[in-house]
């Protein structure tokens, strides 16, 4: 009966450099880059019987010489260090292997011959790793590696094929072993004549029960939450029972997926299922970490479980909220959430979302661009908000939104979609109809300029158009057109948002808005942003007051007084504590505090500023990790001047012109038939732009009248400026 | 030859048409091992996988990938530079580079990974104060939407600039600052390799 052979990706990894190489070349240990590579993957199944520190300093050793000796010409001094380390390396593996309790010596002969059975190996999961020193005759020793995945065929018979004459390190991997007893066989097969069986059986233990219940900190209930599960035998990760797949909401767009990685600096930066309720799941026996995330105002939890064969284990946690800025009247928002909401079953999967990460209001986003629309909702407006404990989905967009013209816009709170091609580049119109529905209008990504949003930035800003501008997503804080904006005596209210699904996890980076002392509701979160009265972070939070205003408010001066400045950015030594936190005045800072001790997690400032001539005052903090956090500013006007960078206005006025110029441009290029590229271009985006040019030409010069009238009023605050 | 030629026409285009970069930097006394992982979506997944597929059948064989990989092995040395205290170290492979295709083995539209390791020796004189800097110029002529986080050993820390998010593609190819960070804390722990 022919014996079914199951050989996949046997390796073999020679260091030899080529029969030309001198004998001194000559790798004393050919395959063992690669046989130490599978052992540092395999180590778990060797049963500790190869010292893993040991092992990886060899590794290192091997790779660093490879590196070196697989250059074309190598340097003759690092070629001879490189030769030495290799060797030295190589020695020292070979002492492991010699050591490793785990090795089992076969003998090939020129006979077909089996050995006596191996003990049955119990493993904890289905994969697994067998050392064998198979002794073939004399000559030299090499290392090889098989890989073997057993799901693929039904055979139990494992060839390694080619032993050459010698000795040979043989690392057996398998993989998707099947539950229960099983026998197989390894079946050495000589480079020549010889065939050598060897048969073992594998005990593969029967799973155990994990059952987890995440409670809410606030109500001591279950509560959805974002979790991580990793075996800690292999480091692979398991998807908890209930874990809400969010694919069905993401229109194919982004990482659209329900395993979502998250963007937070530091280490809990990695992937999360997110779970609405308890679960109960059946998990290869061995031990589990756990980590747990309700947002940033909620301390992780980490936690080893072991999971033991056919026996249940249950765990309940309850992370720690280690602030509630809801009780002080600041409520967390995401300004930039793509998801479908077409049911009440995409919102449910929505509202355990943002309920998970503790994020209060979520501006659910229709996006579209001059071809289509994407992330459908069944409505806008107050009837179409979903409400739940307090936690809020409220229908927006994301349009207009062009790539290479003039960049993305997002409106809050709106009644309908605002949505017109024939006036697609003509912002304005959009951000004039939010406001009559009652609306926000915003620009996203300026924290990081993109799709050249500084374009209608420089339109549409000056004219008092819009409300708020994202200057934290995807973990990183811009504020470069941000401040250009501030210190030209423009009120901007500070804003952030994930962007899910091309983002991490909903509230990764958020807005708090102050609300006040009255109940929570959508309608005096969206005031609270209308009116400034928001910082931004992914971590830290942050007090600030000027002479006891807020952000967003003003404070009026009718002479050179001196204002107390009271600042605090705090953390928790569990997520982040400040590094470092600063007062900002017209971009720049006044005042920074960093820390005296390791693990301080308040750091705080109080003192007083004149108020000269007025400007904006922002408070900025950075944390240890990485997390940052920046409040839209406190207006300190002076009466009959603007509170703008005084010094530097002729520069930031020239750069908003480079801006208009730049648009003037694209249509110019657009009329002759070319992209903003300058590439001749006849599709959608190109045309319109030459049908919409004239109109936004005149936009242009509307703005560029702006700006000399700034400069007008520039020249007239100089005699009142003192 | 596999071409590595610039992504046409992918200047500002959609969040689609971003290559995600997820570096990792895990620092110990001893090394500092660096994992990146770009993830191409859909549409730029295409454009690699025609690049892969040099016999241009439509389907991606194994020595195809080797020969993708080999040619981005060659690429990885050349265009990531990493610098300690201003002084550039050898980055060393630590596992081989891996092209994960996403059970969509063919050329076509569907998102793929490629994910690299590599490690550098800590100088024996590093102290707090010092810097550590990765640059790299791999898609550095595609928009990139970075995502950078960073592990350290027992007893030690870092100040990281802030280098994430989108970035736009870079001037004549430059490289890109993927990571800048500055020592606040170094004492020697029993880790030598950040975790």
């Amino acid at each position: 009966m022919m014996m079914q052979k199951l050989i996949l990706g046997t390796v073999i990894l020679m260091l030899g450099m080529g029969a030309a190489c001198a004998a001194q070349d000559r790798d004393p240990l050919p395959g063992a880059v690669g046989m130490a590579d599978a052992l540092l993957q395999r180590h778990e199944y060797l049963r500790d019987s190869i010292d893993r520190e040991k092992l990886d300093a060899v590794h290192r050793d091997l790779r660093e010489a490879e590196h070196v000796l697989r250059k074309p010409a190598p340097d003759a001094d690092d070629k001879k260090e490189a030769l030495e380390k290799r060797g030295d390396a190589s020695k020292r593996l070979l002492e492991l292997l010699q050591a490793a309790s785990c090795a089992q010596t076969v003998r090939m002969s020129s006979q077909t011959a089996m050995t006596a059975p191996l003990a049955p190996v119990h493993l904890p999961g289905d994969s697994a790793a067998f050392l064998f020193r198979v002794e073939n005759g004399e000559g030299p020793v090499q290392c090889k590696v098989s890989l073997l995945d057993l799901s693929v065929a039904a055979g139990t018979h494992l060839g390694i094929s080619d032993i050459p004459k010698g000795t040979t390190w043989v690392l057996a991997g398998l993989d998707r072993i099947p539950q229960g007893r099983i026998s197989h066989r390894f079946e050495f097969t000589a480079d020549g004549d010889g065939e050598l069986t060897v048969p073992f059986e594998t005990v593969t233990l029967a799973h155990g029960l994990l059952g987890v219940r995440v409670l809410s900190d606030d109500t001591g209930k279950p509560a959805p939450a974002m979790i991580r599960l990793e075996w800690k035998t292999d480091g692979s990760e398991a998807k908890p029972a209930n874990a809400l797949d969010f694919a069905v909401l993401f229109d194919n767009q982004g990482s659209a997926t329900g395993l979502r990685r998250a963007n937070i600096p530091g280490k809990l930066g990695a992937r999360y299922w997110c779970i609405p309720g308890p679960f109960e799941m059946a998990l290869p026996p061995g031990e589990y970490s756990v980590t747990v995330l309700r947002g940033i105002e909620h301390a992780p939890v980490q936690d080893t479980v072991t999971v033991e064969s056919n026996k249940t284990v249950t765990r309940s946690y309850r992370p720690e909220r280690w602030v509630n800025m809801a009780k002080t009247g600041w409520y967390s928002g995401d300004d930039h959430v793509h998801t479908q909401i077409l049911s009440d079953r995409d919102a449910g999967l929505v509202m355990n979302w943002i309920q998970a990460e503790d994020v209060h209001l979520a501006n659910i986003v229709k996006m579209g661009d001059i071809y289509r629309t994407w992330f459908e909702q069944r409505g806008f407006g107050k009837s179409f908000r979903v409400e739940d404990g307090g936690y809020i989905l409220s229908p927006g967009q994301e349009c207009p939104r062009t790539h290479e013209e003039l960049g993305h816009t997002l409106a809050m709170n709106i009644t309908g979609m605002v949505r017109n091609t024939d006036q697609y580049y003509l912002y304005d119109k959009v951000f004039d109809e939010v406001h009559r529905q009652g609306g926000l209008s915003g620009y996203a990504h300026t924290n990081s300029d993109s799709f050249y949003v500084h374009r209608d930035m420089s339109i549409n800003i000056p004219k008092g158009k819009v409300d708020f501008a994202e200057v934290l997503q995807f973990a990183k804080l811009g504020t470069d057109l941000y401040y250009d904006f501030l210190n030209l005596g423009c009120k901007v209210t500070a804003s952030a948002g994930s962007d899910v699904p091309w983002g991490g996890s909903v509230g990764e980076v958020r807005v708090y808005a102050h609300t006040g002392k009255k109940k929570f509701t959508a309608d005096r979160w969206f005031d609270a942003v209308r009116r400034g009265n928001t910082f931004v972070t992914n971590g830290l939070m942050l007090d600030f007051t000027v002479q006891g205003a807020g952000p967003g408010e003003e404070v009026d001066v009718t002479d050179n007084r001196p204002l107390r400045v009271k600042a605090r950015a705090w953390g928790d030594a569990r997520r982040d504590v400040p590094a470092k936190l600063e007062i900002i005045v017209h971009g720049a800072p006044v005042k920074t505090v960093v820390p005296e001790g390791a693990d301080q997690a308040s750091l705080e400032a109080d003192f007083t500023i004149p108020s000269g001539n007025g400007f904006w005052i922002a408070a900025k903090a950075e944390g240890r990790d990485g997390t940052r956090a920046h409040t839209t500013p406190v207006y300190v006007v002076r009466k009959g001047l603007r509170f703008w960078k005084y010094d530097g206005l002729a520069e930031l006025i020239t750069r908003q012109e480079a801006s208009l110029a730049e648009v003037e441009h694209i249509v110019a290029e657009a009329q002759a038939g070319r992209d903003p590229n300058g590439e001749a271009n006849p599709d959608l985006p190109v045309t319109e732009m030459a049908k919409q040019g004239p109109a936004l030409l005149e936009r242009v010069a509307a703005a560029k009248q702006l700006y000399a009238e700034l400069r007008a009023t520039a020249e007239h605050e100089a005699t009142l400026r003192k | 030859m596999a071409c590595f030629s610039s992504l046409p026409a992918l200047a500002h285009t959609s969040l689609e048409r971003y290559v995600r970069e997820t570096v990792s930097v895990s620092v110990g006394t001893e090394n500092i091992d660096i994992r990146i992982q770009f993830s191409f979506p859909s549409d730029l997944s295409l454009a690699e996988r025609q690049r892969m597929d040099r016999d241009g059948d439509g389907k991606i064989s194994k020595q195809e990938k080797d020969a993708y990989l080999t040619d981005f092995q060659a690429r990885a040395e050349r265009l990531m530079r990493m610098t300690v205290n201003g002084k550039t170290l050898p980055l060393i492979p630590l596992e081989d580079t891996v092209l994960d295709l996403e059970d969509a083995p063919g050329v076509e539209a569907h998102p793929h990974e490629l994910r690299l390791a590599c490690f550098a020796r800590m100088p024996k004189n590093f102290a707090v104060g010092g810097t550590i800097v990765l640059e790299s110029g791999l898609w550095a002529e595609a928009p990139l939407m970075v995502a950078v986080s960073m592990e350290t050993a027992g007893g030690i820390r870092f100040h990281a600039a802030d280098t994430q998010g989108l970035r736009a593609p870079s001037e004549d190819g430059a490289m890109l600052r993927i990571t800048e960070a500055c020592c606040t804390q170094w004492e020697s722990g029993n880790n030598k390799n950040g975790r």
